[in-house]
């Protein structure tokens, strides 16, 4: 892909990812081919930050994770009151780097 | 969700669920009072759908369904859960097999039908309705 095609969707979405993954990510997204640069503009990036605010709010009920796409864990969430509380307390801290874990996740299902 | 992480929340999650029923197994009707852990309830004063669950599993250790289905429902499939995962996910462990993956797998693509999800959706909210209800009246 283009350098400037490259470096457009870096700007614009590296709040989504570990910033230790940008230069990997960088480097992938040169290697990708142009066609795939529509598909890269669809996926469906999570703001770490949102994330945040949905679990300090929702977390007890496991709302956190089922946007994730977690549906599993969601439900056990919800069904054990949060995990006794110390769950949803832990994943105040956990959740943005989870997301952007998931994020990369998505990412990469595109690049191969 | 890989099979190792897996199966080792799930070991962990029955470990730590044991410990809470038998912690408050003893210090239940004894005046020594359990510890309550829900954060829901503790901010906003009313109780979230889960609350009543070891209340019911409890009762379900000394046989009293009724009682557990008054205090909360939820507390059977948490009964269910305590009594058939860990076992499942063991013999799982010792066989080298991966049935408990595969069945939380096709489980989770059940749950995210939309007819499916909006049942159990609306299932979980009638149930926090009737705890909300039972805890003010």
């Amino acid at each position: 892909m283009e350098s400037q095609k490259v470096d457009m969707f870096l700007m614009a979405n590296a709040k989504y990812f570990e910033s230790h993954m940008i230069p990997y990510i960088h480097e992938q997204l040169l290697k990708m081919d142009d066609s795939k640069f529509m598909m890269l503009q669809t996926v469906n990036l999570k703001d770490p930050i949102m994330m945040l605010i949905v679990s300090l709010f929702g977390g007890h009920l496991g709302i956190d994770r089922f946007i994730l796409g977690e549906t599993g864990l969601g439900i056990a969430k919800l069904l054990t009151c949060g995990g006794l509380g110390i769950w949803t307390i832990v994943d105040f801290f956990l959740i943005m780097g989870h997301t952007k874990e998931v994020n990369m996740q998505k990412l990469q299902m595109v690049l191969y | 969700m890989k099979k190792n992480k897996l199966y080792l929340f799930i070991l962990l999650a029955a470990t730590v669920g044991y410990s809470w029923i038998s912690w408050n197994y003893y210090t239940y009707g004894r005046g020594a009072g359990g510890i309550d852990l829900c954060l829901f309830r503790k901010l906003t004063g009313l109780p979230c759908p889960s609350c009543g669950t070891t209340r019911s599993v409890l009762s379900i250790s000394h046989l009293h369904f009724a009682d557990a289905l008054y205090y909360n429902p939820i507390g059977f499939i948490m009964a269910l859960c305590l009594c058939v995962l860990p076992v499942w996910v063991l013999i799982d462990t010792i066989s080298k097999k991966n049935s408990f993956h595969r069945f939380y797998l096709n489980a989770e693509i059940i749950v995210r039908r939309k007819w499916v999800a909006v049942l159990l959706v609306s299932l979980v909210a009638g149930n926090w309705i009737w705890n909300i209800y039972k805890y003010t009246s």
